[in-house]
């Protein structure tokens, strides 16, 4: 038997499960999967690099995401896999083989290419004022402004604008949805995790939304302005997918409440930075929003030049910070007057790169990029989100039950010094006794810190402040990393708080 | 023009087309309140163009929206509603009312005549609860798709067959047209059909650029409303339910 197919075998020897029809083949091109041109020294590689998972190994190689979706090398991908782990296949499962693919016929790529893209009431400003664009779900948002290929200096320069004095940002990708009637209190409490109904008139509160299995699927703000009338955001791609699930569940329970998806209606942007309040004062807010009518949280209804305005002080970027949200058709005015206003003060406007690294200083995740499908707010430190003593609200079961259980992930910080590669990189995987036990979730350059920051999901045991992670870096290179409390800047909330 | 402490006098209402139209050399003209394309450069083609197969950008054009379960006992008594989910109806003075939900009704201004461009005052008294205001003048842009050729150039983005035999004056539906979703409405019998495409804003440049591209072999081009009220004006509809 080759050396390769030697790993069908289990440590003692014995096949993993049965006998299995191995023949060698006289010059070693030993197949496992057709239509991707794997062999079974392909699979070894994906183990012997860490991939170990049967998931892993499957995405690592490709095995499997063929036409075939794996109906001839899903089962053989597997004994492969245990063989090389010394377990077997019961322990790591198969993955799932789908229906083959059918061919497409030519005429389907016929004709136009309707791919929708949805521009926010700013979008022509951006592209002139020379913005880089980012695909965010449907939307084109300024990732940066400036020339790509200086894209790391403009945005450290957009990061240091707002630290040292204010930038500002287009967030109209938001969703937003207008809850209202006398049961909206009731109502949000049954589909958020926090208590909402308890929340003041003209205040907001971080909102953090669960499945029925306890897993992280969205978040946002949500904002009091009448007691029977809250207006929530939501993060960019669960936008239509949250107002879905708001109106599922209002079919079952039919409580008094009235849901609309308002997000379409209003453009936004976050000016933020320590001159934020003062450059706003110079566009004409005047003192409605000086700190005793507008502190941290604070959510108030304004016009603003005629226009019906909804303000929202919060700081996801960790700096004061006030979310502005205009009606569409009358944004990009106000935008052109915000900047002109800023301009003595040197506001400028900074993009998405900008606002992530800005974030990650602060902490503050992202949901989607830093949890994945199964994420609950335990492992991600937001236990604080959770009203536990609410009789009941959507996943409260679940979280019961795996607040029970002993954990066996955590999302952490990390930081590294600065160097010209190897960076660490979003789903880089933390490598421990040789195994892959962990992956990187979020992870830039900071300048404020002047080193590298980020998060990663590691198992508790490496998640001690002052502990070492090994990330495996392109190339193969491996980087220590030491583990940080977060957040990594203002830890104390003064900034975003002043 | 600054007003009170360093505000802007107003606020410039921009359609979501603006930089569009911009681009393509409109004239713009203030109508119903707003600056809107009159007409582009080549503006003698326009009359013509409406009754073959022409977009007008209508996005700032008056309408309102309400809903809630209060909603049809408040404006019953003061609007002729229509009867149905998913019909439109015009008033006497020219505004159109759109049902699209059980408690929720579209008011869209009257688009030629005396009245064009201006909403009356809305219902006073209103509920306590269960009446609930719509953005839409915001949340949706509007276009208007008008000529002879506009359900054929409908005919491949929509699924729907909008020919007048089955689609009626004062039809409305919420469907698809080019993979979003769009509210169309089929104004009454012209002199060559109109239709009234909602979408939301932030998707008015994509829905615009496709019905270009769809009608592309069949002479479509922008006008102006200076080209579409002359085409509405010289064949004014009656007034009729269209359950």
């Amino acid at each position: 038997m080759p050396q390769a197919a030697a790993h069908w075998c289990g440590p003692s020897g014995e096949s993993v499960n049965h006998p299995l029809p191995v023949f060698p083949h006289p010059r070693g091109r030993e197949f496992v999967d057709f239509d991707e041109d794997l062999q079974i020294k392909d699979i070894l590689r994906a183990v012997s690099e860490g991939y170990s998972d049967i998931q892993l190994a499957k995405r690592f190689s490709t095995c499997g995401m063929g036409p075939s979706q794996g109906r001839h090398s899903a089962l053989a991908m597997a004994r492969i896999v245990a063989g090389a782990t010394g377990q077997t296949v019961t322990s790591t499962g198969v993955t799932t083989a789908r229906p083959p693919l059918g061919p497409e016929k030519i005429g389907h790529c016929a004709g136009p290419a309707l791919f929708p893209r949805r521009r926010s009431a700013m979008h022509g400003w951006h592209r002139s004022a020379g913005a880089h664009w980012m695909v965010a779900d449907s939307w084109r948002r300024p990732a940066f402004y400036g020339s790509p290929g200086r894209a790391q200096q403009h945005i450290e320069e957009e990061v240091r604008a707002v630290r040292e004095r204010a930038g500002i940002i287009d967030v109209s990708t938001l969703g937003g949805i207008d809850v209202q009637g006398p049961d909206a209190g009731e109502f949000l409490d049954r589909v958020y995790t926090g208590r909402l109904s308890s929340l003041d008139v003209n205040r907001s509160r971080y909102a953090l939304m669960v499945n029925d299995a306890g897993a992280i699927i969205d978040d946002g703000v949500a904002c009091r302005f009448a007691a029977d009338r809250f207006y929530v955001t939501t993060t960019t791609g669960a936008a239509q997918r949250v107002y879905r699930n708001l109106l599922w569940w209002q079919a079952q329970w039919r409580l008094r409440v009235d849901i609309v998806n308002a997000g379409p209606a209003w453009a936004a942007f976050n000016v933020a930075g320590p001159a934020a309040r003062d450059i706003l004062r110079q566009a004409g807010f005047g003192e409605e929003l000086n700190r005793e009518a507008m502190p941290f949280l604070a959510a108030r209804e304004l016009e603003f030049a005629g226009t019906d305005a909804r303000v929202i002080r919060v700081g996801f970027v960790g700096e004061l910070g006030f979310e502005i949200h205009l009606p569409f058709h009358a944004a990009q005015s106000a935008w052109e007057h915000i900047l002109e206003a800023g301009r003595p003060s040197g506001l400028q406007p900074f993009g998405v790169e900008a606002q992530r690294v800005l974030r990650l200083e602060k902490g503050h995740v992202i949901v989607g990029q830093d949890t994945d499908a199964m994420t609950h707010p335990m492992e991600i430190g937001m236990n604080w989100a959770v009203a536990w003593k609410k009789p009941d609200f959507v996943g409260k079961r679940a979280l019961e039950i795996l607040a029970e259980k002993t954990p066996y992930r955590q999302l952490v910080g990390f930081s590294l010094p600065r160097t010209d590669d190897h960076l660490p990189r979003e789903s880089h995987l933390v490598i421990h006794a040789g195994r892959a036990v962990g992956r990187v979730t979020s992870s830039s350059y900071s300048p404020e810190l002047q080193s590298i920051i980020g998060l990663a999901m590691v198992p508790p045991d490496l998640a001690r402040t002052g502990g070492h992670l090994d990330i495996r870096c392109a190339n193969n290179v491996i980087r220590q990393a030491e583990v940080r409390p977060t957040p990594f800047y203002d830890p104390d909330n003064e900034r975003q708080q002043c | 023009m600054l007003g009170r402490d360093g505000q802007p006098a107003s606020l410039t209402q921009r359609s979501a087309l603006h930089d569009w139209h911009q681009a393509h050399g409109a004239v713009f003209k203030p109508v119903a309140g707003q600056q809107m394309v009159a007409c582009y450069d080549q503006g003698d083609r326009e009359p013509h163009a409406l009754a073959t197969l022409g977009l007008v950008d209508l996005s700032l054009w008056p309408r309102r929206g309400y809903r809630g379960p209060g909603v049809e006992h408040w404006l019953s008594p003061r609007l002729a509603l229509p009867s149905g989910v998913n019909q439109a109806r015009q008033t006497e003075r020219g505004d159109w009312v759109l049902r699209t939900g059980a408690f929720e009704y579209w008011w869209l201004s009257s688009l030629a005549g005396a009245s064009a461009g201006q909403l009356p005052e809305e219902p006073a008294e209103r509920p306590a609860d269960g009446v609930y205001d719509l953005n839409i003048a915001n949340s949706h842009a509007l276009i208007a798709l008008s000529g002879e050729e506009a359900p054929a150039c409908l005919a491949g983005p929509c699924a729907l067959d909008l020919r007048p035999d089955r689609f009626g004056p004062a039809c409305l539906a919420q469907t698809q047209v080019a993979g979003i979703n769009v509210q169309i409405l089929r104004l009454h019998a012209l002199a060559a059909p109109v239709f009234l495409l909602f979408c939301e804003s932030s998707l008015a440049l994509y829905l615009w650029e496709s019905l270009l591209l769809a009608g592309r072999d069949l002479g479509a081009v922008a006008a102006g409303t200076d080209a579409l009220e002359a085409q509405l004006t010289r064949a004014r509809p009656d007034s009729e339910d269209g359950s």
